[in-house]
């Protein structure tokens, strides 16, 4: 049979697959695939205001970014504040995660309401959540401590000391809901025979935890790491929605920072810079994540 | 069934820590509603106590006042969205997005399911390698192609946006599909059903409930952003971008702790409806999300 008679053949056959796919690919081709290698083309150019049009710019866009990160403060505390907020959520929001998540897994009373109560942040918008909390460490935090302890005090946020703690906190607070709900999901879907099997041998909490729960839920765990390392340059810490766009620039993150600036483009000069630290921050995150992944799935625990 | 466990430190200690947690949560939210029910004035003096009397003024303040003002790139004028304008958009936005966001990565995960070949391969395999590949500060070239496409400020450019099939819903619909027995299929096949009768008769009313629960979840992730509409869509002020914007701005008659807990108690109130309502289906999906190995 002919190359082309195969291949009439075979669209024939799937000529509804092509026709229902074509659209959604192309809106992937555009808006996944062909902006980000327009990223990268935008890195390597320059826009003329005056012209209103771009031209090549070779490294200079990089270079800028190299020189700002040796000379800008900003984007050196703009990165570790990223990397203060991972390894919050990693290593004081998950571990809690995992026993809060192993205890609601035994279905004890009030579970439920836990649950509804884990879930709120996520329901109820961050803006709306940080009007509040807002609200409530400038203004009740004062009134409490006058009124209960007879101290005067100045707002958590205002408080040049307790800034940045008290952001950080935020994010771990209303961030830790949907971690235990997974998690408790993941536990619930051990073999309970294994759960029996331990009450046999007379096992103890932490034996149960650290010898069925932890190698039951390791996937879920790994995604977790991995999906939080994936977006530690893209993490504003909701800096937008307490700051608008006057965050003092000891709080700033990469997330942050990004939005920030395209938000207050008013022509596309800024794109070409904005375009090159991002191609940078991928360069260096790719990476990371992959290496992060294949050693948490090289070291995990195995199921004894 | 709920179970009595044995005192143990364990217990004893997540018990506290989840009992205080709950309490945060609900004690913030109830200052809130408290704050709203209290005159300005009152507030002064009474920021921790009960309203007295109960006002729904700033309720009122918030209907009349709540208004956005935005410079219209078209003609160079200064216009001001009102509450109404804004609960239009929001609803038409949230609600059309949702549903976009919903029905593409069910069709796209059906029919790569159901017609398996080279490119469905291809396809499932990079929405999986897209879901664990971070990149970073794309918005810049979006706002270019956007611009470049005249889809910028437009309704349309958001919906076209929204209407991926990347991401997590694409692998749950495909695990759905996998499970429907081809039988199904084969049966309406030799009854003459064609490729668009099996999709629309058979598969997608049995990926109903899943295709509701996304199409939820989405429309209560939607309606929170403000960012992405504040970003691409600056001059259709939706509501979530008014709440932000009272918040940030100084507005005479609107900068006041009890009219902003006013606005965003009326923000947050569909929503929680939505979430009361609906809320043992939500949680069962968000609980079988949990990824097993």
């Amino acid at each position: 049979m002919k190359l082309t008679d195969k291949f009439v053949k075979h669209l024939k056959k799937r000529w509804f697959y092509y026709l229902m796919l074509f659209i959604p690919l192309m809106q992937v081709a555009v808006f996944y695939v062909y902006v980000n290698i327009n990223s990268v083309i935008l890195s390597v150019r320059k826009y003329d205001i005056f012209t209103n049009s771009f031209s090549f710019a070779g490294f200079s866009n990089f270079e800028k970014v190299f020189e700002d990160i040796k000379t800008q403060p900003i984007v050196y505390t703009a990165v570790k504040n990223a990397l203060l907020l991972f390894a919050l959520l990693w290593l004081l929001g998950f571990p809690i995660a995992v026993m809060v998540a192993y205890f609601l897994s035994k279905g004890p009373r009030g579970s439920n309401f836990y649950q509804v109560m884990l879930y709120l942040p996520s329901i109820v918008s961050t803006v709306t959540f940080v009007i509040m909390y807002k609200y409530f460490c400038e203004r009740a935090y004062p009134a409490i401590m006058e009124t209960f302890f007879h101290k005067e005090v100045e707002g958590l946020l205002s408080n040049y000391d307790t800034t940045l703690g008290t952001i950080l906190f935020f994010n771990v607070w209303t961030g830790f809901g949907p971690q235990v709900i997974m998690f408790t999901g993941a536990i619930k879907s051990i073999d309970p025979a294994l759960f029996d099997a331990g009450k046999i041998d007379g096992v103890n909490w932490r034996s149960e935890l650290w010898h069925i729960v932890l190698p039951g839920i390791y996937s879920t765990l790994v995604v977790f790491i991995i999906s939080g390392l994936a977006i530690i340059f893209t993490n504003q810490m909701n800096l937008f929605s307490f700051y608008s766009r006057s965050a003092p620039p000891r709080l700033w993150t990469m997330g942050y920072y990004f939005y920030a600036e395209v938000s207050k483009a008013e022509t596309m000069a800024d794109f070409p810079y904005l375009s090159a630290l991002g191609v940078l921050m991928t360069i260096v995150i790719v990476p990371l994540t992959i290496g992060l992944k294949k050693l948490l799935e090289k070291v995990g625990p195995k199921e004894t | 069934m709920k179970k009595k466990l044995q005192i143990n430190a364990f217990n004893i200690f997540v018990t506290v820590f989840i009992v205080l947690y709950s309490l945060s949560i609900l004690l913030l939210m109830f200052w809130a509603l408290l704050t709203s029910l209290k005159s300005v004035d009152e507030f002064r003096l009474n920021v921790l106590g009960l309203p007295h009397p109960f006002t729904f003024e700033n309720y009122d303040i918030v209907f009349r006042n709540f208004r956005v003002p935005i410079n219209n790139p078209a003609d160079g004028l200064m216009y001001e969205i009102p509450f109404e304008q804004q609960l239009f958009n929001s609803v038409y936005y949230v609600s059309v997005s949702s549903l976009l966001a919903a029905i593409t990565p069910m069709l796209v995960a059906y029919l790569t399911c159901r017609f398996p070949g080279k490119l469905s391969t291809v396809i499932y395999n990079f929405v999986v390698v897209t879901m664990a590949l971070p990149i970073v500060g794309a918005q810049s070239s979006e706002m270019q192609i956007l611009r470049g496409l005249h889809l910028y400020d437009k309704f349309i450019g958001l919906f076209i946006m929204k209407a991926s099939f990347l991401g997590m819903w694409y692998l749950v619909y495909y695990a759905v599909f996998k499970g429907i027995p081809k039988d199904y299929y084969e049966a309406a096949e030799i009854d003459g059903a064609s490729h668009f009768t099996l999709m629309t008769r058979i598969a997608f009313p049995l990926a109903s409930a899943t295709f509701f629960l996304v199409a939820l979840l989405n429309f209560i992730s939607i309606w929170n952003d403000y960012q992405v509409p504040y970003l691409y869509m600056p001059t259709k002020v939706t509501l979530s971008y008014g709440i932000y914007y009272m918040s940030i701005s100084g507005t005479e008659g609107l900068a006041y702790p009890p009219i902003h807990m006013a606005g965003t108690t009326l923000v947050v109130a569909p929503i929680l409806a939505l979430f009361v309502i609906f809320r043992k289906k939500i949680l069962f999906t968000v609980n079988i999300g949990g990824v097993k190995g």
